[in-house]
């Protein structure tokens, strides 16, 4: 898989077809289990984790090399970032907190050769040392994805704009942040952690849906296994499924409760 | 060698050689200086380094008297003080395109009253034990090289070379190439006049121009006036002996050859000229 087969799927409007899922750890033998359980996409948390820059080159790699598409959301919208991070390889930027038209052409800037964009060259690990460097001149900008993470409100009053930026391949809903910028903060006792069940929240997710669906723009969310059904039959377009330490904590957890029930420890 | 005997190398016109560090083994730094250049720069504008092996890179240059040079990714005067306090002696910025940008570099580069530069060189100064030698004589060893890689910069020349403290220009055709819309066509006269333009205002006021060369093409650009050169990198080094000798081996055995790109410079020439 690469990323300009991965676009192709998000607009076929199936989000089952490919699925993919956030690493948030950095130890590589994760990663490949990752890839090796069969998600063809994966997208590495740079913006609530800290990785060591030299590990994002070894995971980012590793992913190449089991052919699933390497994705990073960055912790900023910054194109001397975004440059280290296709030139390691990646097919694909996440960039969060994007409020502004202005804001989403910066991160479709940072991400494309001129005359679109303003990358400099030295793509290295990603075009394999300049071994494959004809095919990735070639091909990259097709391959290249630009998501960007909708979640805050003026993002969603600006999102006509938004959507005429040419170059934006996604857009990815923030729930939680978004019902913040509604003025909907923490639970601060009790009941549910965040206030993304509010009708606001939720009427600012289906116009962000509706809008990108008509302007054919995948959109995609992080979605359980209790509420998938639901984003598919509102939609979305692309899903990932969790992440790493979630997966090792429902498995893990889920077996350990399992045991001690049935052997009366519990 | 410190930076200020290098910037004199490169201002008596005597050919300085050095070459580019874009791994992260100590051991690869450490053998590039024992292979006997005497200045390295450290790729972190396209490649993603761990500071801490920063850190340990720039130590184990200055521990074998190497000038540690380092393109950082951005001219970004928090990420320039962090790297010169490791000991850095000079910092390459990428992606100049005017005189603001050639004076924020070099501010970031110099303490006060001629940069902005705060105080806190901890392994630059071996941990405050030389900090009175290395107070008196930064200054005049920090060597500041601008990358001229867009079209603007060409056209902003004349007051990027009057900012003060610019200490050498370096060739970024690629990238310079792209910005005037004939995309890896290095070779193109355009492209080629923008870089002599380079060459010739850069020699009037006294300031080298660098640039990236070829076991093939090293002469030509000596010839027309630049210096320093970057011979390559660790990695291209690595790559192309590997495969010169198996390719040897192979030979005497009645085997095929295996060809390899050993560089973008390489890559560039070869295929689109």
């Amino acid at each position: 898989m690469d990323g300009a087969q991965l676009k192709k799927i998000w607009h076929s409007g199936q989000p089952g077809k490919s699925m993919g899922a956030w690493i948030t750890s950095t130890d590589q033998a994760i990663v490949a289990v990752m890839c090796n359980i069969g998600y063809e996409w994966l997208i590495i948390d740079c913006e609530h984790r800290m990785f060591n820059p030299e590990t994002l080159r070894t995971i980012i790699l590793l992913m190449l090399s089991k052919q699933v598409v390497p994705i990073v959301r960055v912790r900023a919208n910054d194109d001397a970032i975004i440059k280290q991070m296709l030139d390691t390889g990646a097919e694909g930027i996440v960039v969060p907190m994007v409020q502004t038209a202005e804001e989403a052409r910066r991160a479709v800037m940072a991400c494309r050769y001129p005359p679109e964009g303003l990358r400099g060259f030295g793509p290295r690990e990603a075009s394999d040392y300049y071994r494959n460097i004809e095919h990735y001149q070639a091909t990259i900008n097709k391959r290249m994805i630009v998501l960007l993470i909708i979640e805050h409100i003026n993002a969603v009053n600006n999102l006509d704009e938004i959507l005429q930026v040419p170059g934006v391949d996604g857009l990815i809903l923030g729930p939680a942040d978004l019902s913040y910028s509604l003025g909907l903060p923490l639970h601060a006792a009790g009941g549910r952690l965040h206030q993304t069940g509010q009708a606001k929240v939720q009427e600012a997710i289906d116009v962000v849906i509706k809008k990108a669906n008509a302007a054919q723009v995948p959109v995609g969310i992080s979605v359980t296994a209790d509420d998938f059904q639901e984003w598919f039959a509102r939609g979305i377009d692309f899903v990932t499924l969790g992440s790493d330490y979630e997966f090792i904590m429902q498995a893990g957890g889920g077996i350990l409760d399992l045991v001690r029930k049935a052997t009366g420890n519990q | 060698m410190d930076g200020a005997e290098l910037k004199q190398e490169w201002l008596s016109g005597q050919p300085s050689f050095g070459a580019w560090i874009s791994l992260t083994d100590p051991a690869v730094t450490a053998v590039m200086c024992n292979a006997g250049y005497k200045w390295l720069m450290i790729d972190a504008e396209h490649l993603p380094y761990n500071a801490e092996t920063l850190r340990s890179l720039i130590a184990t240059m200055r521990s074998r008297d190497v000038v540690p040079l380092v393109r950082v990714r951005a001219n970004d005067e928090a990420i320039i003080k962090q790297v010169l306090d490791m000991g850095a002696e000079g910092i390459a910025v990428p992606m100049i395109r005017t005189a603001d940008d050639a004076r924020r570099a070099v501010m970031a580069c110099h303490y006060p009253p001629f940069g902005i530069r705060g105080c806190g060189p901890r392994d630059a100064s071996n941990f405050y034990q030389n900090i009175d030698h290395y107070r008196s004589t930064i200054e005049n060893r920090v060597v500041v090289i601008l990358w001229i890689e867009h079209i603007d910069a060409v056209n902003n020349l004349d007051e990027i070379l009057r900012v003060p403290g610019v200490d050498a220009l370096v060739l970024g055709p690629t990238d310079l190439s792209y910005s005037m819309g004939l995309p890896w066509q290095i070779t193109h006269p355009k492209v080629e006049q923008a870089i002599d333009t380079i060459i010739t205002k850069a020699r009037v006021v006294h300031i080298p121009v660098g640039h990236s060369a070829t076991t093939e093409n090293f002469e030509s650009w000596r010839a027309r006036g630049i210096n320093p050169i970057f011979l390559g990198s660790d990695y291209e080094f690595m790559l192309r002996d590997a495969n010169r000798f198996l390719n040897q081996a192979r030979r005497a055995v009645g085997l095929g050859q295996i060809t390899v790109t050993t560089s973008v410079v390489e890559a560039t020439v070869s295929e689109r000229s």
